[in-house]
């Protein structure tokens, strides 16, 4: 457990480092909200209710939401991208630990960036939380703390999965990209699931990125039920168990390609 | 005594693509590359017993840190076998791990934005090492590198021969059996080569560590290795003692003279070949059993002479002798 920690010591410290790269997160994420919130209030002038949202619920689903969002969100992705295109990681893979674990530790210290986006958002939840509404159960916040849990975790999988590209390829961009755009659109990160046509919110209570933001938020609001929760959850579960074993195959065949170039 | 390092028949092929140049070049990338392979290591063979300090030698691209990525699990032979202490690097056992290090000059492994002590911390957890060995290994390393003043300064504030030594710390805090240097001394300027040098040597013999060291500085190999490797395009040319070497390709030694006046070419006439002229001194290549004799006949050919060396040729020579005589 001690090898954990000290990574996860050593990370948070260099966390510190790079404050002006946190504030500059932390900007972009205000303004993305602040769209959110302009656009939402301007199509509820027009109307009190949109697909069974009020506007207060809507306001708490950018506001609440958004905040599940940041919680699960890492962007420990391009540091694995970095390591296998930079051939540092050579200094990993001589030592007796795997990558993973690493990247696991690294990443829990890495959540400090984390932890100063959550202060600026529960600022905003104070300013604005005239504004706000819920109807959650004691049950209800179990379920939402487990499924961003869990959430969490599948997010630092998937970015892993997308990190390992540079195996095979130099540019990983593009596939960061297009990766964070589909999560971000079946999270419901742009807008709530429930105005995707049936077939798509079905397909999206299948996919691992609902449970980021959609689904806990649904539980906040009090408009879904216990047991589609907990199938939620188990849903979460069995994609971690997918996702690892995609990662074990994944990171056995691009070992064979490191050629441990660069510096 | 028994090989800790065995590597039988080992191959590594790197595969790449051509691309024809200019844009429809690029185009024509785009819908089909051409894969062809470059055998880094073909078929190499030696073995090294504990405590050996090896040196392996050959130009760029020779295949030197390729073969030393396979003993350090970094990358994956292509055919044949590797051993060392007992384990195959290939399959990456953590036990193994734990029993070597790698070190390689090009290369940073200490984290830059963190003074080094946080490394060192960080490597105390990751091999495990308990809090008395850390304290007393590093008591040990610093002292001997003497860089205690360096702990809590931010590694990438540190000059590029500080740097070396705290990697050298890093890689040895766990006492590996075996170590791999790879270009340990490069970009140093001479005092800190000679310091990296003497501490490598030290404890070398002090802890029966195995270690091979590739380096392109011959200072290096001829101070600390008895024996070299000598590789070129992927296979060895040469695996002995660096001694035999030196008699075997290079069958003179040097007369290096000084004179108190001017003299000419014609005056050194028959009494070797000259590989330097200077109008105040010269070096001449002789035959290594004639060195003495001939050395004799200069003092006595009335030539104003004012110092004589009998020398060894440089090794470097040899060995550019050796890969010209290759190509």
């Amino acid at each position: 457990m001690n090898r954990y920690l000290a990574i996860a010591n050593t990370w948070w410290q260099r966390a510190f480092n790079y404050r002006a790269v946190v504030f500059v997160y932390r900007i972009s994420d205000l303004i993305e909200m602040g769209m959110l919130l302009i656009l939402w209030t301007a199509l509820y002038r027009t109307t009190p209710v949109i697909q069974g949202m009020t506007e207060h619920e809507m306001i708490t689903y950018v506001l609440v939401g958004g905040l599940f969002y940041e919680i699960t969100r890492n962007f420990s992705g391009d540091e694995v991208d970095r390591a296998i295109s930079s051939g540092s990681l050579s200094s990993f893979l001589v030592k007796p630990m795997s990558y993973f674990r690493y990247y696991l530790s690294m990443s829990f210290g890495r959540s400090m960036h984390t932890a100063l986006a959550l202060i600026t958002r529960l600022i905003i939840l104070l300013i604005l939380h005239s504004y706000l509404t819920t109807s959650v159960t004691l049950s209800g916040v179990c379920i939402i703390i487990a499924m961003l849990f869990l959430g969490y975790l599948t997010e630092l999988f998937m970015n892993y999965l997308v990190g390992m590209t540079a195996f095979w390829t130099e540019e990983t961009a593009p596939f960061y990209n297009t990766y964070r755009n589909l999560q971000k659109f079946f999270a419901g990160g742009y807008f709530p699931l429930v105005l995707l046509p049936a077939g798509l919110i079905t397909a999206s209570y299948w996919m691992p990125f609902a449970y980021r933001y959609f689904v806990p938020m649904q539980v906040f609001l009090g408009k879904t039920d216990v047991f589609t929760g907990i199938r939620g959850i188990a849903i979460q579960i069995v994609w971690l168990f997918i996702l690892y074993g995609i990662i074990q195959i994944v990171w056995r065949r691009g070992l064979k390609k490191f050629e441990a170039v660069g510096r | 005594m028994e090989p800790v390092i065995i590597v039988k028949n080992l191959v590594k092929q790197y595969a790449f693509y051509r691309k024809e140049p200019g844009i429809k070049g690029s185009i024509k990338a785009l819908f089909y590359r051409k894969k062809e392979f470059r055998d880094a290591v073909k078929d190499i063979n030696f073995s090294i017993e504990r405590g050996e300090l090896v040196g392996f030698l050959g130009p760029n691209g020779a295949g030197k840190t390729t073969t030393l990525k396979i003993l350090s699990c970094i990358v994956e032979r292509s055919g044949g076998s590797a051993n060392v202490l007992g384990y195959d690097p290939g399959r990456r056992q953590p036990e193994y791990k734990s029993r070597f290090a790698i070190v390689m000059g090009q290369k940073d492994q200490l984290i830059g934005t963190l003074p080094c002590f946080e490394s060192f911390k960080m490597v105390q957890a990751l091999y495990g090492i308990s809090d008395k060995v850390f304290t007393e290994n590093l008591e040990e390393l610093v002292t001997l590198l003497d860089v205690r003043d360096l702990l809590d300064i931010q590694v990438r504030k540190l000059s590029l021969g500080q740097r070396m030594k705290c990697e050298l710390i890093a890689a040895l805090l766990h006492k590996p059996e075996v170590l791999f240097l790879d270009e340990p001394t490069i970009g140093l300027d001479v005092v800190a080569q000679k310091s990296i040098r003497e501490f490598i040597k030290h404890y070398n013999q002090k802890n029966k560590t195995t270690i091979i060291l590739t380096s392109h500085y011959m200072e290096d190999i001829e101070e600390l290795c008895k024996r070299v490797i000598i590789i070129d395009k992927g296979s060895i040319i040469y695996d002995g003692q660096l001694s035999d070497l030196i008699k075997k390709h290079a069958p003179y030694k040097l007369l290096k003279v000084t004179f108190t006046q001017d003299i000419t070419r014609e005056q050194l006439a028959g009494l070797g070949e000259i590989s330097e002229f200077q109008p105040y001194a010269a070096t001449l290549r002789v035959r290594r059993e004639e060195a003495t004799k001939t050395a004799a006949m200069l003092l006595n050919a009335g030539l104003p002479v004012d110092d004589l060396l009998i020398d060894e040729v440089e090794v470097d020579d040899v060995i550019r002798t050796i890969f010209n005589e290759k190509r």
